[in-house]
């Protein structure tokens, strides 16, 4: 878990610092509300609730961050 | 259902939770996102989904400058379908529907006033560096095609040197509708007036600027798209907010489709319990009492029979 937790902050900052102030943090409140409500309506111990919320967090923003990378990749050189 | 009714099992393996009066709960929780939980004593629960869900509303809102939560049903092309979502967020989306199907469709219109203006302009006047600001008070009426309201105008021009009061006469003066997008409700005219405190010149020409409007003439006013022209209120808004319009739209719809997992949550109970999720679905907990009826809406587990070994 303690890797898998640091990737996503990790990987992110460095790229979403090197991108600049752009759409893409519109997407950060979306994704803590999001995993927070739908973690929320599943489970009932906030304890739960939040480790759950942490986990889509990663999940959603792992899966973003790939595909910004890719964009990035595929984009690079125009 | 009295308030005394048993509590539901709230999943396979989590302590039941005490739903109260389900029905009551999920009315509220449609509401006022979180309130339903707040009834029913799921503290944390209520103010989390007040906070994401409100949050993203009146976040979405602020985005799109308050013009992206509105209700529009008549021309195919612009039907707000994004309000089927928006509309469960409760008593913050309601107001778009009391605008589209309850007022007075006279509101609506260009250059009328219904009841007398008085209000605090704020304008610029072509050619003229500065800002002028004062009050007006326009009779009500309606002046007619290519015609304008006249009123008297005393304020003050506003320049960065410093300010300077003025009075004068504003003619032609034509009206946003009442009731619009914007908290503002734009005023274009002509003003003939001059400095009162010194010999400088008049101020002549051309004057466009706006007055507020008040709360219930723009919240969740639709957005005017009659004849689909570059000028209609709709395309307006599109052109001064770019892709922030589309923004607000999104950030609000999510908060409606999120207020869709609380009110189930506060009808029927969390989906799960406290039990942890493997990648098969949750894992079945101890076996419910004999005999106790399955709670509707519960994981689909809970109404899956279970084996005395505790293995569905």
């Amino acid at each position: 878990m303690f890797p898998a937790t640091l990737l996503f902050p990790l990987l992110a900052a460095p790229v979403w610092a090197w991108a600049g102030p752009t759409r893409t943090w519109y997407a950060i409140p979306l994704i803590i509300s999001i995993s927070l409500v739908y973690s929320a309506s599943r489970h009932e111990g906030p304890p739960l609730i939040l480790r759950r919320a942490l986990r889509l967090m990663l999940t959603i923003g792992g899966f973003m961050l790939a595909l910004l990378l890719l964009l990035l990749l595929l984009s690079r050189g125009t | 259902m009295p308030d005394t009714a048993p509590p539901a099992p709230s999943g396979l393996a989590g302590p039941p939770v005490n739903l109260r009066n389900p029905v009551l709960a999920g009315v509220l929780a449609f509401l006022i996102p979180g309130l339903g939980h707040w009834y029913q004593g799921r503290r944390f629960k209520a103010v989390l989904y007040a906070v994401c869900i409100l949050g993203c509303f009146f976040g979405g809102l602020s985005i799109g400058h308050g013009q992206v939560v509105y209700f529009h049903w008549q021309n195919p092309e612009n039907r707000t379908y994004a309000y089927l979502c928006q509309f469960w967020t409760g008593l913050p989306a309601l107001p778009a529907l009391w605008q589209a199907k309850y007022r007075d469709p006279a509101v609506f219109e260009d250059n009328r006033l219904d009841r007398e203006l008085n209000a605090v302009l704020t304008a610029t006047l072509r050619g003229v560096e500065g800002e002028l600001r004062g009050s007006i008070q326009i009779p009500p009426g309606n002046p007619g095609f290519g015609r304008g309201f006249s009123a008297p105008f005393e304020g003050q021009l506003r320049t960065p040197s410093g300010s300077v009061p003025v009075k004068g006469q504003l003619s032609a003066l034509m009206l946003d509708p009442q009731v619009g997008a914007g908290s503002r409700r734009r005023i274009r005219g002509y003003f003939d007036g001059a400095p009162t405190s010194d010999n400088s010149g008049p101020l002549v020409g051309p004057i466009e600027g706006s007055v507020p409007r008040p709360l219930w003439d723009w919240y969740g006013a639709p957005l005017a798209d009659t004849d689909g022209s570059p000028n209609s209120q709709l395309n307006q808004a599109h052109r001064a907010l770019g892709s922030r319009f589309e923004l607000g739209v999104v950030y609000t719809m999510i908060a409606g489709l999120l207020n869709v997992l609380a009110i189930f949550d506060a009808l029927y109970g969390p989906a799960y319990g406290d039990e942890e999720v493997g990648p098969l679905g949750p894992t079945p907990g101890p076996n419910p009492t004999p005999g106790s009826p399955p709670s509707p809406g519960t994981a689909p587990a809970t109404s899956t029979p279970v084996s005395p070994g505790g293995s569905a």
